[in-house]
């Protein structure tokens, strides 16, 4: 059997839409989803922007096709709508569902909904303490979208902070080449929290206005929330199913910068060989490369480690590149899998993204983003970088 | 799929840390709870590192550390680990003090600290290791997704895996978990086990593991009585089965059809050991390890029969929640 791994169906909900198609109209039109906060009740929304998904838990609830908010989160409802646009978009019926596995990537999981609760908790007030805690935990955001889609076979969750669904999608690959699963539904999703939003306040790193990022001046990032998967199946197993084979997942890495917590190295380390070890798995040479989407937070520390980093890898012959979070924000736990969905429409529409908001090269590394959309005569490998704190770096290549 | 265990160290409820495992005192629950014993850390933690770690940390940190000492290992070629709940402690702390302090002025400290790759990622740092570096966190295939990924990396032609499974309680994680009613018939518990696999037998004595299935969400125990029989088809019946139940395992629907299933087997629990928490099958597997390599028994462990002579092999069984099941088969090459 073909060890190839193939992508036959993409979903996502982020800022900039509520599916592929509205996704794509706002990248090609250059509209940005970071704006002020409207459903986080926070005292930053008087001071900060952020990349909220355009819609409140009610409305959500309408699009996941539900009745209730009961045993719900807003995480698990970004999963449900993503992850149900990318089974329909694969074409999978309930028997294949019933042998596909799921792999989700979240940080904090149910977090939107019991930082809401743990005042009365503390306090002493009375709780209904299910409804409160009872959907916290990342496992159950995971089983709860796994459940009200169908998908029976494994389930898991990977929490490795920003890189979170990357990994998702390099685990899948993995587990898709050596012949242990067929079908795997891959991604993340994670919603914007109190908690978060106060974490990288207190870091220094986000910015109140709109990211960045790969510029002189950037300030920092702006936060995001979404849900995004991937089907992904073995090549031979979706074309016995007669399935549309979107692109492929030709090669992976995944290292530690084993330096900071939080900061990534001044050399590149981990990110260096992420891209590396993917660029052996994928047996390709890094001149394939058309096009890069970067991790490029925005934060003075990431952008300036990657950049170090590309050189490392690519010297002076740098492929185009630019960073999707000035449309998206950061989303965290879903942001590999956001920036895996917008590879693959790259590759679909010959697209490198424009880099928003950027005006200056860093000093003392002249590495320059797209600053518009360009359109290619062709786009046929597209690499994707996710890092994320404890030093964690993936490094993903798609290609046609 | 298969793989060595090399070496082992765990910190749980018991006496399991420092030794070989093996203790003679059985500590019982307080307040209702199995709380671990911690060692003092020094021995592997630098006093002004560990002051800044939550126990979680410390506790996961002192046995990757001391599991790869045994092992005769320094720098592993992947770090995978496992928690159901991740780091708690430093979680409640920063969202405590943001509601507390209105979202100002807060310590980014317990926030740094608080996501589930702080375990990983703080290995990885205090090693200067730079490879594969994974974290699970999914109830109760945490452990089991960490160790279902070292077993694919050996496959894949790696060596020396690090993998381990932690979660630790406190006072209000406690107190959610006791009110969402959710563990009865098991008590509490908490703890740290890491595990060094290798692709090739070495040192002395290594415990094969034969064989790790998942089963998510099976509707009836018979699921999983037919996938045990699958298993045991090719190794025949194991000297003993472990299960993740207290010593009465009648009181669980899953373990007591395991029980009738296997009438004559002789049986083994562990959860009045450890305690119930989504990693405890971490503390299942150090158990089922040192019962092959060392050939001896547990106090407080025994349900039904004693295994005359040599312990050859084990058919481990553990569920979380009726929801996460898993079954495991080891031996020991002789």
């Amino acid at each position: 059997m073909s060890e190839r791994v193939a992508i036959t169906g993409i979903g996502i909900i982020s800022a900039i839409g509520n599916n592929v198609p509205e996704n794509l109209d706002s990248l090609t039109k250059l509209k940005a989803g970071v704006a002020p906060i409207q459903h986080l009740q926070t005292r930053l929304k008087d001071s900060h922007v952020a990349a909220e998904v355009k819609a409140s838990n009610e409305e959500l609830i309408e699009l996941a096709g539900l009745a209730s908010f009961d045993g719900l989160t807003r995480t698990i409802l970004l999963g449900i709508i993503a992850a149900k646009e990318a089974i329909a978009h694969a074409g999978l019926d309930n028997k294949q569902l019933a042998n596909t596995s799921f792999y989700n990537g979240t940080t904090v999981g149910g977090m939107d909904v019991s930082e809401r609760y743990y005042e009365d908790y503390i306090n002493g007030n009375k709780i209904d303490i299910v409804r409160a805690f009872g959907s916290h935990d990342c496992g159950y955001v995971t089983e709860k979208i796994a459940d009200v889609a169908g998908v029976k076979h494994n389930v898991t969750t990977i929490s490795t902070a920003c890189s979170s669904s990357a990994n998702t999608i390099m685990l899948a690959g993995r587990k898709i080449k050596s012949g242990q699963e067929q079908c795997i539904i891959a991604g993340g999703t994670d919603a914007l929290s109190l908690f978060t939003l106060n974490g990288f306040n207190t870091l220094f790193i986000l910015d109140p206005e709109h990211c960045k990022p790969f510029d002189e001046n950037r300030k920092g990032l702006n936060l995001g929330e979404a849900g995004a998967y991937l089907v992904l199946e073995n090549e031979e197993h979706a074309k016995a199913r007669g399935a549309k084979i979107l692109a492929y997942i030709a090669g992976y890495g995944n290292a530690n910068d084993a330096f900071h917590q939080t900061a990534s190295s001044d050399e590149g380390v981990g990110a260096t060989m992420a891209m590396k070890d993917a660029f052996n798995v994928a047996d390709v040479d890094p001149k394939t490369i058309d096009y890069i989407n970067v991790h490029g937070t925005g934060t003075s520390n990431n952008d300036l480690s990657e950049g170090v980093a590309l050189k490392n890898i690519f010297g002076d012959n740098l492929p185009l590149f630019s960073s999707t979070k000035p449309f998206t924000g950061h989303t965290l736990g879903a942001a590999g899998a956001v920036e895996a969905v917008f590879s693959v429409l790259s590759m679909q529409h010959n697209l490198a993204y424009a880099n928003l908001n950027f005006q200056q090269t860093i000093e003392g590394i002249n590495v320059r983003p797209l600053t518009e959309n360009n359109t290619l005569p062709a786009i046929n490998s597209v690499l994707s970088n996710s890092f994320g704190f404890g030093g964690n770096c993936t490094s993903l290549i798609f290609e046609k | 799929m298969e793989a060595y265990i090399i070496s082992n160290s765990c910190i749980s409820a018991q006496d399991t840390f420092g030794g070989d495992f093996f203790f003679n005192e059985l500590h019982s629950p307080e307040s209702g709870r199995l709380n671990a014993i911690e060692p003092n850390y020094k021995d592997f933690i630098a006093p002004k590192v560990s002051r800044r770690m939550a126990r979680i940390i410390k506790m996961s940190v002192a046995t990757a550390l001391d599991c790869l000492q045994k092992g005769g290992v320094n720098l592993p070629e992947a770090i995978i680990t496992g928690t159901g709940l991740g780091c708690l402690k430093d979680t409640e702390k920063f969202l405590k003090d943001a509601i507390e302090n209105k979202e100002e002025t807060l310590s980014p400290t317990p926030f740094i600290q608080s996501t589930h790759n702080t375990i990983a990622g703080q290995i990885a740092l205090l090693l200067k290791c730079n490879s594969y570096n994974y974290t699970y966190a999914h109830r109760g295939f945490s452990f089991e997704s960490a160790l279902d990924d070292a077993l694919l990396h050996i496959r894949e032609g790696k060596d020396n895996i690090l993998v381990g499974g932690s979660d630790e309680f406190t006072d209000s994680s406690f107190d959610i978990i006791d009110q969402l009613n959710c563990y009865p018939p098991y008590i509490q518990g908490e703890g740290a086990s890491f595990f060094l696999l290798s692709k090739s037998k070495k040192g002395g004595n290594p415990i094969k593991i034969n064989y790790l299935q998942q089963l998510y969400h099976p509707s009836e125990p018979n699921d999983i009585i037919n996938k045990a029989k699958e298993i045991l088809k090719e190794k025949g019946m194991p000297d003993m089965i472990l299960l993740g139940s207290d010593t009465h395992p009648e009181k669980d629907p899953w373990y007591s059809s395991v029980v009738k299933e296997f009438p004559s087997s002789s049986i083994a629990c562990f959860k009045n050991l450890s305690g119930e928490y989504p990693t405890a099958s971490a503390f299942g597997l150090s158990m089922a390890y040192h019962m092959l390599h060392e050939n001896k028994t547990f106090p407080g462990s025994d349900v039904k029969g004693k295994v005359n002579g040599n312990i050859k092999n084990i058919l481990f069984y553990n569920h979380y929640l009726g929801k996460n099941h898993a079954l495991y088969l080891l031996s020991k090459e002789e």
